[in-house]
């Protein structure tokens, strides 16, 4: 047991208990300290367990939410946490529930099943509360009937109930664009930047963008990307949704590929970035030398078009020159690296589902 | 856009921002349907109250007051007319026969008449000696132990039974009161003397003869007199069958009331003495010569009614007494049609000949009158030997009905024979007041036709003898006859041409008119309320009073020539080819001719379309159009316009759009928004009525102040305007609340806009049609099977009717059915929009 002296003041520990929760993955200390003062003795019980804040530093947690609109619609039993901080991509299909997903965590949507909680608040029936830290970009951007974009920013002020014309000021001048005209008339690129400048004039932590870039012209997919990506320095947390992986391989921290409703997998992008291994195709010009490289199987053949006697394979970083050395006395027609991308990753879990599957 | 400060207002269920959105964003259409309806009103009572509506109503109503005067008037003009008619004849001419001399009033008093006649002239079957001996030896034989008080009671109480088995209970009570009490008196030797007896008559006679000694000393005896002197006149004829001589009749007539007398008194009276005293009783003198023209009033009693019962025995004598005759004559006759008039009127759905007897296919009606002539005193119809007529099914079934139901209101020749007439039918044992019926047919099960109930005989009999008819005529009459004896001059009288025998029929036309116009004037007075009948004017009341007092001689005269044709021509039919025998006597003719002519032009019309004159003309314009049209209906179109857009665009229509992300994307409760939405639609609905309102009573103020239209004061009141205002909120209360949960419920606007619309419109055209079928609406227009289509709607929740008829608490208790589903709705939207997903 350890004490500690502190002059007059004594504290024991006489006690402690480990906890081990399995559901959370934490363990949940309690000490039983004695503490006397001159003397005079104190027991007191104290437990330390893992605070939410603790937990992960998840800003957004969805816990086995289901919805089904029937028909196999919908979505069904998706969870992930966004962490805070984080810029959170989701990809699918058209259909795949994207939207679906996105309008549950903005309390539009109440689930059949399961629990959505945004920073601690119930996402429907505390809607409102999270409003004030959120800004939301639908992904079918309708703004009500009012004359010009200023007093679309006026009305939304007068909502917001605090003054926030300087921010909004500095955002439209970033985005350099004429707020005056009729918000019924805007160009789809004139209405996603009038979005993005109503979403974060009152500054908000979490960002949800639904397809924020679907529409557009490439300069101005560019323009929106490049703001994403400043927001996303400003430390905020960003949760899009898209079907182009370039855009969230580039973007995201974290994507999760959404089909049909599922989630099939969450792939970690700064891994993918990182991978140790490197993927090269080969195609050799002689039969014999094919057969012999796939015989000699030294390294890891993920691959085999033996119609055109093409071989894929997967090595480590370390070994490429191994390879080269292998690949140099012999004649081959190509050799070029596949790069491994998000898309990849998820080709990949795709293809294993369906082996699964079957 | 601006950098000052965005002024805050704080609200956790509202927010002021939102609701400001809201106004400006459908501030116009808001703007347009409240101008709309502003101008409609507006319009329509500045419009209606340029015209006159209550002339309108005011000339109908007086059309039937008119018309209620044209027909007492045109009755009143034939009868009057026959009166002064028979008078003129008698008085110049002899009517040579009168067969059939006038009923009731003879059939009453006939049964005293043969109950004096009975105890005059026989003898109890027991006693075998003449009732005053016989009551004098009971006297003499009770027992000696009872005071004389005693034994006079008892008496009376002995022979009253005999005598009312003889007659009836009414001049058994006579008797026994008046003559046994006295003669009793009289008869004993301790009270009275024997001097007296004979001195007694005399003097009881002799202040008999006298009316005021009478009517002072014997008040109830009064009403008997002339039962004695009709027991008298009775006699006549019993004891002188044939016609004899008018001094022999005279003759008789003494030895009748002698003899009356001397049944009751001892025989120790000279005859002499009482007949002395009932010469001065009857003739006021005992002179014989003088009793030809006699001079007390029952002398003169006596003489009209043997000259009623037969003039020809009475030729030459004292004309004014014979005209006197004839208004007697005359005023039961006019008591006897006139009667009619007090009895209850019904419609008669069967054709009726001539006689109000109803006919069949062949044209023969259902029994004759030469037949059965009388009703009797119940009022049935009777046959020739005094037995009721048998009123069966199978005669009922030969009656033809009247075409279309066009049923018209009987006269009061077919208030007679309402029994044929009616389907009343009364059971004779079960629940029905059997003291209506006589002993003996109590236990006779069978149930038959009516005419007139106990009670409604009972009721009408009292108004009768309240309006006391009889006095009237006579009144009338009697000046006429004043006026008759005073023109007769010797040789000219403008009454009567003396050299050609003829009446003068204008004049006695031009005295009708007069009398009647004299009459008349309290009528009319009393009928259009009014104080002189210079206050009736032609702006007013659409006539003037001289111009009513114009027709009423217009009316009389039209009358009194219908009565001459009708009179020939009932004369003139006749039951036998060979036209021998006559179908009606000249006293039916008489009555029908009375009837037939006084019937008034209303009164020929069928009864269901008089129902619904005077219903058009109670009609409330105001509360019809104003109320019912414009409140109830046009006015809650243009609202309902507004509101189901308007209801659809705040709520359903943000949603399908997607705006309301816009709105959600900030710290904004759902149920702060919706409910915000739900002020706005409610407040901005508030305050187009309160506008509304304000422009009607502007509207009105207008009207009265510009265009001096009285109506407008009286018929629509400053609180019919508010209460019509409030109901008409509530309407679109309700509506409004219909309109916002089918706009919280449906996401698509389309949904939410059809189904808001289709409810509100329904329940508008189905108020609209059940317009027809409201009791606002004038019987006429009013098809009553629509007013289901008012169960239908919830707009008729708003009931105009009870405002018009102040029944206040059905008024609130409907209204507030309108805020409670206004309410309901409403809260239920919210509750529902909460809870659900949306598309956004």
């Amino acid at each position: 047991m350890k004490s500690t002296d502190l002059d007059d003041l004594q504290v024991n520990i006489d006690e402690i208990l480990q906890e081990y929760d399995n559901e959370t993955n934490s363990v949940s200390l309690s000490l039983k300290l004695n503490i006397s003062l001159d003397g005079n003795n104190v027991s007191k019980n104290i437990s330390i367990s893992p605070s939410k804040k603790d937990k992960e530093n998840s800003i957004v947690s969805l816990e086995h939410v289901t919805k089904d609109y029937g028909l196999k619609r919908g979505i069904f039993d998706v969870s992930f946490d966004v962490k805070e901080g984080e810029c959170f991509g989701l990809v699918g299909e058209n259909g795949a529930g994207k939207t679906t997903t996105l309008r549950h965590i903005m309390g539009f949507i109440k689930p059949k099943k399961g629990k959505i909680t945004v920073a601690g608040y119930d996402a429907f029936k505390q809607a409102e509360s999270i409003k004030s830290f959120v800004g939301y970009c639908p992904g079918e951007i309708n703004f009500p009937p009012l004359k010009d974009g200023s007093k679309l920013i006026d009305a939304k002020m007068q909502l917001l109930k605090e003054d926030y014309s300087k921010a909004a000021n500095e955002l439209i001048k970033e985005f350099q664009f004429n707020i005056m005209s009729n918000p019924k008339r805007m160009s789809k690129g004139m209405k996603q930047k009038m979005a993005l400048v109503l979403a974060l004039m009152h500054n908000p932590k979490l960002l949800i963008l639904d397809e924020p870039t679907t529409g557009l012209d490439p300069l101005m997919q560019d323009e929106i990307r490049n703001k994403i990506l400043d927001i996303k320095s400003q430390k905020k947390t960003i949760i899009m949704s898209s079907n182009l992986y370039d855009e969230l391989d580039l973007l995201c921290d974290r994507v999760a590929l959404i089909s049909q409703g599922h989630i099939i997998a969450i792939a970690d992008n700064n891994a993918i970035k990182n991978r140790e291994e490197v993927d090269y195709k080969i195609e050799f010009i002689n039969r014999d030398d094919y057969l012999h490289f796939k015989e000699e199987n030294r390294f890891e053949i993920i691959r085999d078009q033996e119609k055109y006697s093409q071989l894929t394979v997967e090595i480590k970083k370390a070994d490429i020159s191994a390879l080269f050395g292998v690949l140099k006395d012999i004649d081959i027609k190509f050799i070029s690296q596949i790069p491994y991308t998000l898309e990849t990753y998820f080709n990949k879990v795709l293809k294993e589902k369906e082996k699964k599957d079957e | 856009m601006n950098n000052k400060k965005v002024k805050i207002k704080e609200g956790k269920i509202f927010s002021f921002a939102l609701f400001k959105q809201s106004v400006k964003a459908h501030k116009n259409i808001w703007l347009a349907t409240t101008f709309g309806n502003c101008l409609v009103v507006a319009i329509l009572i500045v419009v209606l109250s340029s015209i006159n509506i209550s002339a309108t109503k005011t000339g109908l109503g007086n059309l039937f007051d008119t018309a209620q005067l044209e027909h007492t008037v045109k009755a009143n003009a034939s009868s009057t007319y026959m009166g002064y008619d028979m008078m003129t004849n008698s008085y110049y001419n002899d009517i040579e026969t009168l067969s059939n001399v006038s009923t009731n009033v003879y059939s009453v008093d006939k049964k005293i008449l043969d109950g004096y006649d009975i105890i005059c002239n026989e003898k109890p079957i027991s006693a075998g000696k003449p009732y005053g001996e016989y009551i004098l030896d009971y006297y003499d034989n009770l027992s000696t132990g009872q005071t004389k008080e005693e034994k006079r009671t008892d008496c009376k109480e002995f022979i009253r039974p005999i005598i009312e088995r003889a007659v009836d209970a009414e001049t058994a009570d006579f008797f026994t009161n008046y003559f046994l009490d006295p003669y009793l008196i009289a008869h004993d030797p301790d009270t009275g003397s024997k001097n007296n007896n004979v001195h007694y008559l005399a003097k009881y006679a002799f202040s008999m003869s006298i009316d005021s000694y009478i009517d002072d000393a014997y008040p109830d005896f009064v009403p008997y007199k002339t039962n004695i002197v009709n027991m008298v006149n009775l006699s006549i004829d019993a004891y002188s069958p044939g016609s004899k001589g008018e001094d022999e009749k005279i003759r008789i007539s003494y030895e009748n009331m002698l003899n009356t007398i001397l049944t009751i008194l001892p025989s120790s009276i000279s005859t002499d003495t009482v007949s002395k005293a009932c010469n001065v009783f009857m003739y006021g003198t005992d002179d014989i010569y003088e009793m030809k023209n006699p001079k007390t009033p029952q002398g003169q009693t006596i003489f009209i009614n043997g000259y009623i019962k037969d003039p020809s025995n009475y030729k030459g004598n004292s004309p004014y007494l014979k005209a006197y005759a004839m208004l007697s004559i005359s005023a039961a006759m006019f008591q006897d049609n006139s009667k009619w008039d007090y009895f209850p009127s019904f419609e008669v759905k069967y054709v009726t000949n001539e006689a109000g007897i109803p006919i069949d296919k062949d044209g023969m009606a259902l029994f004759s009158l030469s037949e059965y002539p009388l009703l009797s005193k119940d009022y049935v119809p009777m046959t020739k030997d005094g037995k009721e007529l048998n009123i069966t099914t199978e005669l009922l079934a030969r009656r033809i009905k009247v075409k279309n139901n066009m049923g018209t209101s009987s006269d009061n020749l077919q208030k007679q024979y309402r029994a044929l007439l009616d389907e009343r039918k009364v059971e004779q044992l079960n629940g029905k007041d059997i003291s209506e019926y006589p002993e003996g047919e109590k236990n006779t099960v069978k149930s038959k036709y009516i005419g007139y109930t106990a009670s409604e005989i009972r009721k009408a009999e009292e108004d009768l003898n309240k309006a006391d008819l009889v006095t009237k005529s006579k009144s009338i009459l009697a000046s006429f006859m004043k006026k008759l004896i005073l023109d007769d001059k010797d040789n000219t009288s403008i009454y009567y041409d003396k050299t050609n025998k003829k009446i003068n029929k204008d004049k006695l036309i031009e005295e009708v008119a007069d009398t009647l116009t004299e009459q008349a004037t309290p009528i009319i007075l009393d009928q259009f309320e009014i104080e002189s009948l210079s206050d009736l004017t032609v702006e007013k009341n659409g006539i003037s009073g001289e111009e009513l007092l114009y027709k009423v001689k217009e009316y009389s005269s039209f009358a009194i020539s219908s009565y001459e044709l009708l009179i020939q021509r009932y004369q003139g039919y006749y039951v036998d080819e060979d036209k021998t025998v006559r179908k009606y006597t000249d006293t039916q003719c008489q009555n029908m001719a009375i009837v037939k002519s006084g019937i008034g032009s209303v009164d020929m019309l069928p009864v269901y379309i008089t129902g619904n004159l005077t219903d058009l003309s109670s009609i409330n314009m105001y509360g019809l159009v104003i109320g019912i049209i414009f409140f109830d209906c046009a006015g809650i179109l243009l609202s309902i316009i507004y509101l189901m857009m308007t209801a659809n665009e705040l709520i359903a229509g943000q949603v399908d759009s997607g705006s309301l992300a816009f709105v959600l994307s900030t710290p904004t409760k759902r149920s702060k928004f919706a409910f915000t939405q739900v002020i706005y639609l409610f407040t901005s609905l508030l305050v187009s009525y309160i506008i509304i309102f304000a422009v009607a009573l502007a509207a009105r103020e207008m009207g009265i102040a510009w265009l001096h239209s009285e109506d407008l004061k009286t018929e629509l009141s400053r609180m019919h305007i508010l209460y019509y205002s409030i109901g008409s909120f509530a309407v679109s209360f309700a509506i409004a609340g219909i309109c916002l949960l089918s706009s919280c419920i449906f996401n698509k606007s389309k949904i939410s806009l059809g189904i808001g619309m289709g409810i509100s419109m329904f329940f508008l055209v189905v108020s609209i049609i059940g317009i027809f079928g409201t009791s606002v609406m004038p019987q006429m227009i009013r098809i009553d099977a629509m007013s289901i289509f008012n169960y239908l709607t919830i707009v008729r929740l708003f009931d105009v009717n009870s405002v018009l008829t102040n029944n206040m608490s059905d008024f609130w208790i409907k209204l507030s059915g309108l805020f409670a589903i206004g309410i309901v709705t409403t809260v239920a939207g919210c509750i529902y929009f909460e809870k659900k997903d949306l598309p956004l």
